[in-house]
């Protein structure tokens, strides 16, 4: 993997910087939209969160958030639901950067404005090999300066409502690649009302969340060992599911 | 091998991927993967590794993005077992 250009760490750097200038009032909007206009909440926020800092404390090193992905502002729950949106002000790093489609995240101002503030790095699906050596040069440099950095491994929302596991891209798998050593955290989270996909979250639903840390390895190599790390997060995330329709949907299975 | 050998081969293997299996009856060298026969982008990186079993041979990721008709597709394992 070559290096990242001095000028896209510049960049990233800036990006962050700005992105923390304005993370008072990012953040409380965000807030203001989840819990007071879609008055949504999470479950045992205080139990999720300890565990979240417990995780990430428990060793250094890079960690990828990998998350299943049901609506499009999946993201802002996510960073609501792992810790109290204050902490990140000490802790910015866990503030998790993402790579969102630039397709689906850059078509207006609004939305590019958001995306830059928002920490995401876009990401070409299927585009030309240069861009996504560079962008997972981005996603590695981020990682290996210790900033959280959070993906969807299904690659798009999962059309069927459960964790795809038969159309999941790899990228993950070549992310991880390029930072060995890189811990994953796997993330489940499902509102209760949640039964498709959808573009928003349902009001007033309630956000269940488990977590769970993996290290995934493999001793193949190329485009054979992105599929073998990938697949080892999609089944973890897969089994969390399952344990979540065991849980809170008992006679509804995973997949039904 | 012979170049029909190998594109009969290669209908073969990425059948199960194919999702407009219509196209698959009268498909040629000009055949698009992606857009004509259906398959999900996500899955070339399957059917490129079901070459490398297939053939036994070893496909780099710049040969694996030269892939997009069926005669690509045959081209590049040819290439590859020279």
């Amino acid at each position: 993997m070559e290096a990242l250009a001095r000028r896209d760490k510049r960049t990233l750097a800036l990006q962050r910087r700005v992105s923390f200038l304005f993370y008072p009032i990012v953040a409380p909007t965000a807030l203001f939209w989840a819990r007071v206009i879609k008055r949504l909440s999470v479950r045992d926020a205080d139990v999720v969160r300890a565990r979240f800092a417990k995780l990430v404390e428990a060793e250094p090193g890079p960690i990828l958030i990998c998350s299943n992905h049901l609506t499009l502002l999946d993201t802002i729950i996510l960073v609501w639901a792992l810790a109290p949106l204050r902490s990140y002000i000490w802790h910015y790093s866990r503030f998790p950067w993402s790579v969102p489609e630039k397709a689906n995240f850059s078509r207006t101002w609004f939305w590019r404005v958001a995306s830059f503030l928002g920490k995401c790095v876009y990401v070409t699906r299927g585009g030309p090999r240069e861009e996504v050596k560079r962008t997972l040069g981005k996603i590695a440099w981020l990682l290996e300066s210790g900033e959280l950095v959070s993906i969807f491994p299904e690659g798009g929302r999962s059309r069927t409502a459960r964790v795809d596991t038969e159309n999941f891209t790899y990228g993950v798998g070549q992310i991880l690649q390029v930072v060995p050593g890189a811990r994953v955290l796997c993330v489940y989270m499902r509102g209760q009302m949640q039964e498709g996909y959808t573009d928003y979250p349902h009001t007033g639903d309630v956000y269940s969340v488990d977590l769970k840390m993996l290290h995934p390895t493999t001793t193949a190599t190329g485009l054979r060992g992105a599929r073998d790390l990938a697949t080892q997060i999609i089944l973890e995330l897969a089994a969390m599911e399952t344990a979540y329709f065991d849980r809170e949907r008992p006679g509804r299975p995973a997949g039904a | 091998m012979e170049h029909q050998e190998t594109f009969d081969k290669v209908i073969g293997i990425i059948k199960p991927f194919v999702k407009n299996t219509d196209k698959l009856a009268g498909a040629d060298e000009n055949t698009r993967l992606l857009e004509d026969l259906g398959v999900n982008s996500a899955r070339l990186v399957d059917i490129v590794l079901a070459f490398e079993d297939e053939f036994d041979i070893a496909i780099d990721d710049e040969a694996a993005d030269r892939v997009r008709t069926l005669g690509d597709a045959v081209t590049v394992i040819r290439e590859q077992q020279q």
